[in-house]
């Protein structure tokens, strides 16, 4: 358990940092090209050009990223905690995890369907 | 100008952050008054932000509650089906709401919340009368199924050093509506989880606080994967102000043990109140 505890405290650490910084070089590369954080309209996210939005250091990018960065953590959270609990046989809680899981997937579908 | 605006936003964000670590709260009651009242931020995009810089919080703090063994991770993991469902479906629900009734519904949270911080000032300044909680193992009301005497049941599964969650079934629908108001109002639930899980079922303060934390990065995900997919989040207001609230949660949770906090939130509760009625007046038209 200790060690479950420990692995998953790291990944929220890592992420968190790690999405922070690219938050950070976001807002300072928006500002930097003189575009106003209030700015009445943002770029929309586009995963396919983010790989060459960031070579080209497009702030949007940083910021998409950052966001998703921001919102995987937790889930990579959930996806660490079901695989251990499967691995040390600890079937109803891993279930439920799957469950969690499930649920974001629906997430993303009903806001795809939705939007 | 833009550097200003720039600033402003993380200094806004840093102020939630650091008055919510010091009072215990998610920085979501705070960042969605100030970007709407403060930025004219549209109130949907303020609570799509304003789940962003939640989860950042609560990541950070639900590492360290994990290192330290405070927050159940079993429990966690339990209740988390029940507040990610409630939260995708209060995702999708906002959408269709109109604005003026989330900004009512928010002016009662708020309103809620102030009377709550004034209360639990009142029980802290009370002598010690009760202590949690704790029923004993086997003795725990109708959690779900019973898997028979060879194998644990559920509440045994994710019992704690000296506690047996009981009530499995209010926590569910307590964590389901926790999830619906989350994603509805930008917060992190808190507010709903923490009395659930101490008060009803029968889990001590402090793992209750902490396990309430944990659960909030994944709740909140699943209301903001809604907001993100559907164009609800907007990245140039968010980047800066949730760096700020990281910074400012990390400041103020180092705070917290040389500040008086008695002061601090009679404080809190009177802007918690003037906000409420600022709210309300944007509800009513």
């Amino acid at each position: 358990m200790n060690s479950i505890d420990a692995r998953i405290a790291r990944i929220l650490a890592v992420g968190t940092r790690a999405a922070v910084a690219l938050l950070a070089i976001g807002s300072i590369l928006l500002v930097a090209g003189g575009t106003s954080p209030l700015a009445p309209d943002w770029p929309p996210l586009d995963p396919a050009s983010l790989p060459a939005d960031l070579l080209a250091l497009q702030p949007a990018a940083f910021l998409w990223l950052g966001l998703i960065v921001t919102i995987a953590t937790p889930i990579l959270r959930v996806v660490a905690s079901t695989w251990s609990f499967g691995r040390a046989g600890e079937s109803r809680l891993a279930a439920l995890g799957v469950a969690v899981l499930i649920v974001i997937a629906l997430a993303v579908v009903a806001g795809l369907a939705a939007g | 100008m833009i550097v200003g605006q720039l600033l402003l936003l993380a200094a806004g964000g840093f102020g939630a952050g650091a008055f919510g670590s010091l009072l215990g709260l998610g920085g979501g009651i705070l960042i969605v008054p100030l970007l709407t009242v403060g930025f004219g931020v549209p109130f949907r995009e303020a609570v799509g932000i304003s789940l962003v810089c939640v989860i950042v919080t609560s990541s950070a703090a639900a590492g360290v509650y994990l290192q330290r063994h405070t927050a159940n991770l079993r429990l966690g993991m339990v209740l988390e089906v029940f507040t990610a469902t409630g939260a995708l479906l209060g995702g999708l629900v906002a959408f269709a709401l109109p604005e003026r009734v989330l900004a009512g519904l928010f002016a009662v949270l708020l309103a809620w919340t102030a009377f709550s911080m004034l209360r639990r000032g009142r029980v802290e300044a009370a002598p010690p009368s009760a202590a949690d909680p704790v029923e004993e193992p086997g003795a725990a009301s109708a959690p779900w199924g019973d898997p028979g005497p060879a194998s644990q049941s559920l509440a045994d599964e994710i019992a704690g050093p000296g506690y047996r969650p009981r009530r499995l079934g209010a926590g569910a629908g307590g964590s389901l509506g926790a999830g619906m108001l989350s994603a509805l109002l930008g917060v992190g639930g808190g507010i709903v989880k923490v009395p659930l899980m101490h008060l009803v079922m029968g889990v001590p303060l402090m793992v209750a606080t902490a396990t309430s934390n944990l659960m909030i990065g994944v709740t909140a995900a699943a209301s903001a994967v809604v907001y993100l997919v559907r164009g609800g989040i907007d990245p140039y207001i968010a980047g800066p102000t949730a760096v700020g609230v990281f910074a400012g949660a990390l400041v103020g949770s180092r705070l917290a043990s040389r500040i008086d906090v008695r002061i601090l939130r009679l404080l809190f509760v009177g802007v918690l109140a003037l906000t409420a009625a600022q709210m309300a007046l944007r509800a009513l038209g």
